[in-house]
């Protein structure tokens, strides 16, 4: 269950991250 | 054919390779040619993409080569330190270089990037050659220098040890138990990002969406770069935290052959002239659409032989 929360934790945060660097370098496109 | 052939095919790329776009550069700059500019960008591309084979094919000359006689497993060692970090900043390089691609085909300028980019790509060259260096002394004693010998150089790297190596690396993947399944969930939902933005965009330049310009399916693309670039470091740590499941891998070597055309594909759609004059309900030319489907077939393959890993090849 630890593991569970831990392994969802990580994945997103980190498509989150990703998530706002691709709209901050979709600002770059205009 | 084995990843060893590959290995000793690729491992010179990155330094000549780097040293080449190095010098387009320097030469677009003094003569002030754009094109020549756009040229040193695709090369840092290419060879950061050509980078990707030469390094994780060294798994398994390493394999191949370790506890022969006269071999000496302290330099192999050093030799990988060394190209994990060549590797990581020549993807950084690359990674600019593609941005920079991008942003000059939808008209920008791209300053910041190219300042990075002649930031990193001099650390780059420094890095590879160190790599190189170190890479070619396990084999060839004839470049050994003022009566150096292995032991001499064995005892010299004891002393200047790294602070990160690639085993610390490996370590930190394989003892954690949370970070295999947390970047095994991120390499597949990268993995749709990617496929989703190759489908829209190579599927416009096949006839499909005609109703939208290439330019407005382009300007996705970032978005599969982005990624690339999380599927290539969870895929790394993958590769440095269980070597032995991709080092002597048929189906990683398939797999590695559909990355490089499936890279290829991503610079032509994102720099070339072909797909970017495909206006709104125009058809693209033949070539373009060539392109196109092998795009869309090389991330298939991609996918088919990542997956197909454990069973035509030997992983897990």
């Amino acid at each position: 269950m630890q593991l569970a929360a831990i392994v969802t934790a990580v994945v997103l945060v980190t498509v989150v991250i990703v998530a706002a660097i691709g709209v901050a370098i979709d600002r770059h496109a205009d | 054919m084995t990843l060893s052939h590959v290995h000793l095919l690729l491992n010179h790329v990155p330094t000549v390779g780097t040293a080449i776009a190095i010098a387009l550069l320097v030469i677009s700059l003094i003569r002030r040619s754009d094109e020549l500019k756009r040229v040193s960008l695709e090369v840092f591309f290419v060879i950061a993409l050509l980078t990707l084979p030469a390094y994780t094919t060294g798994l398994a000359a390493q394999i191949q080569i370790q506890n022969r006689p006269g071999v000496s497993d302290v330099m192999i060692e050093a030799h990988e330190d060394a190209a994990i970090w060549a590797f990581a900043f020549m993807q950084l390089t690359g990674g600019f270089a593609w941005f920079a691609l991008w942003k000059r085909r939808r008209g920008g300028l791209a300053r910041g990037s190219m300042l990075a980019i002649v930031l990193l790509s001099a650390l780059t060259m420094m890095m590879s050659a160190r790599t190189a260096n170190l890479g070619g002394e396990i084999r060839h004693p004839e470049i050994l220098v003022g009566g150096e010998d292995v032991a001499a150089i064995e005892a010299a790297l004891a002393t200047n040890p790294p602070m990160i190596t690639a085993n610390q690396i490996g370590l930190l993947v394989t003892d954690r138990t949370w970070l295999w399944p947390a970047f095994e969930s991120l390499h597949f939902i990268a993995m749709c990002l990617i496929f989703g933005v190759v489908l829209i965009a190579n599927l416009r330049l096949l006839g499909l969406f005609k109703v939208w310009s290439f330019p407005a399916v382009h300007r996705l693309l970032p978005w599969a770069a982005l990624g690339f670039a999380i599927n290539m470091i969870t895929g790394m740590m993958f590769m440095t935290g269980s070597p032995g499941m991709y080092a002597d891998n048929t189906s990683f070597l398939y797999k590695l052959g559909c990355l490089m055309i499936a890279g290829l594909s991503l610079l032509y759609t994102t720099a070339f002239e072909g797909p970017w004059w495909v206006g709104a309900g125009q058809d693209a030319p033949r070539r373009v659409k060539l392109v196109g489907a092998a795009a869309i077939a090389s991330w298939l393959g991609v996918m088919y032989f990542g997956r197909m890993l454990p069973f035509i090849g030997n992983a897990f």
